[in-house]
């Protein structure tokens, strides 16, 4: 950890290596996100809809169950859940593949540090681009439950709104994104460890990968569950 | 030149020269300098001094064979784009590679791979040049073709050439001062004209291991 985060040897190729890596884990994350995200908030519109029979319960209040189910849960947590596997596999290979083809000792030997050179600019760029996600998945997810909702006829137009719009805190925005930065912190430096640390051929990179999705996932559920205690309860 | 059969401790031995190995017990001096009582920073320094070719190349898979001779000039050096892709041409024209420079490793055949890899390793102009197996994979021809690259970069350059191998062919060819290791420690030290007559069983079991090798021995 010492190494990843030592000053670098030139600052300009480390920014450009940063846009590099916020351009594939970011950028190209963006499709699935968006896919799942305006699923997830349809499905949950349609479920709420269907659940909701007590006739004591307005209707607007799936709207309320779309906002928050999205903002605090499936936007910062599920969503990282999903970029764990996509980034932390592809994080985990590629530095694994770099280690066992003797390209982070080539690194080393020419004076670079390697793990700085390699990882920092990584987790910096999860780091840095992991709000955008979230708020990008956020407002999907609520798009896609309005968009579906008024296609089943499950729910008004007016009434989602008054429900998304009621009763509505900002403090949880700010749960989600700092959930979202300290599990893309973890979804970039857990595969990252695993694959610098890779000995061995291609078996052992696949192992390596593997073990980076399952770690990196079950640090997120841990921190998230201690993360919803400091910052709710 | 460090000969020796396989997993005799070839690789360990250039590995821990080059500081990639953590040493149990021993010196490894730059220049009076031991490489392993340095501070971190003053390692790096050694290295900057230090190229290397390794076995498979080493190339940057995600960048083309000119970003790689190009890259530790963007690292060490403060030369302009145009300055530093001047000096990546000439190096890749020393290595006899042109029209190479958009390509990437895995658009390469084996020996082509061994000539970027020398071309960075010459870029920065190092003090020290080792050599990991650079034969290995590829046929005799562009062996032969390596390795009077290998030489003439040391000669033109002035450097000092640490070549690990097990190919005979490459001793005769350009080796200059030889060490044979055997089963992790020195078996013999000597030049190529003394490796042919010398009576050390281990070398000679090593040296005349194939048919051929027998067939001139016992002709000449």
């Amino acid at each position: 950890m010492k190494r990843t985060f030592s000053k670098p040897e030139k600052f300009s190729i480390y920014r450009n290596r940063v846009f590099e890596e916020i351009n594939i884990l970011g950028i190209g994350s963006l499709g699935i996100v968006a896919i799942i995200s305006v699923f997830i908030g349809a499905v949950i519109t349609i479920q709420s809809a269907f659940n909701f029979i007590n006739p004591l319960v307005p209707i607007y209040a799936v709207g309320c169950a779309v906002r928050d189910s999205m903002i605090l849960e499936f936007s910062p947590a599920i969503i990282s859940l999903i970029l764990a596997g996509k980034i932390g596999s592809s994080v985990a290979s590629e530095i694994g593949t770099m280690r066992i083809t003797e390209q982070i000792d080539a690194l080393e030997i020419m004076g670079v540090n390697s793990a700085s050179y390699l990882i920092q600019p990584k987790i910096i760029a999860c780091v840095v681009f992991s709000p955008i996600i979230v708020i990008f998945s956020m407002f999907l997810g609520i798009l896609g439950g309005y968009v579906f909702g008024l296609l089943t006829g499950v729910v008004t137009n007016y009434e989602y709104i008054i429900g998304i719009t009621y009763n509505f805190r900002p403090y949880n925005v700010v749960y989600a994104l700092i959930k979202s930065g300290v599990f893309a912190f973890i979804i970039a430096s857990v595969p990252a460890y695993h694959g610098y640390y890779t000995s061995g051929g291609s078996l052992e990179v696949g192992r390596s990968s593997t073990k980076g999705v399952v770690y990196s996932s079950v640090l997120i559920l841990a921190f998230d569950l201690i993360l919803t205690q400091l910052l709710l309860a | 030149m460090i000969i020796g059969e396989s997993g005799s401790g070839k690789t360990v031995l250039i590995r821990c020269m080059v500081g990639l190995n953590d040493i149990d017990a021993g010196e490894v001096l730059f220049d009076d300098r031991n490489f392993y009582d340095l501070s971190f920073h003053s390692k790096k320094e050694i290295r900057k001094e230090i190229g290397m070719l390794f076995q498979g190349g080493a190339l940057f898979d995600s960048k083309t064979v000119e970003e790689n001779v190009v890259f530790p000039l963007s690292m060490f050096t403060d030369l302009s784009e145009d300055e530093k892709r001047e000096r990546a041409n000439f190096c890749l024209q020393r290595v006899n590679l042109t029209n190479a420079n958009r390509l990437f490793p895995s658009e390469l055949s084996g020996g082509m791979k061994k000539r970027v890899a020398i071309a960075r390793a010459i870029a920065v102009q190092p003090k020290y040049l080792f050599c990991d197996e650079p034969n290995s994979g590829l046929d005799p021809k562009t062996s032969i073709v390596i390795d009077n690259l290998i030489q003439e970069i040391t000669e033109e350059y002035n450097i000092t050439t640490i070549v690990i191998t097990h190919d005979m062919n490459s001793v005769i060819e350009i080796g200059d001062k030889i060490l044979f290791i055997y089963n992790g420690t020195k078996g013999w030290e000597g030049s190529k004209q003394e490796i042919l007559k010398t009576d050390n069983k281990e070398v000679q079991d090593f040296v005349y291991a194939t048919k051929f090798m027998k067939e001139l021995k016992t002709k000449f």
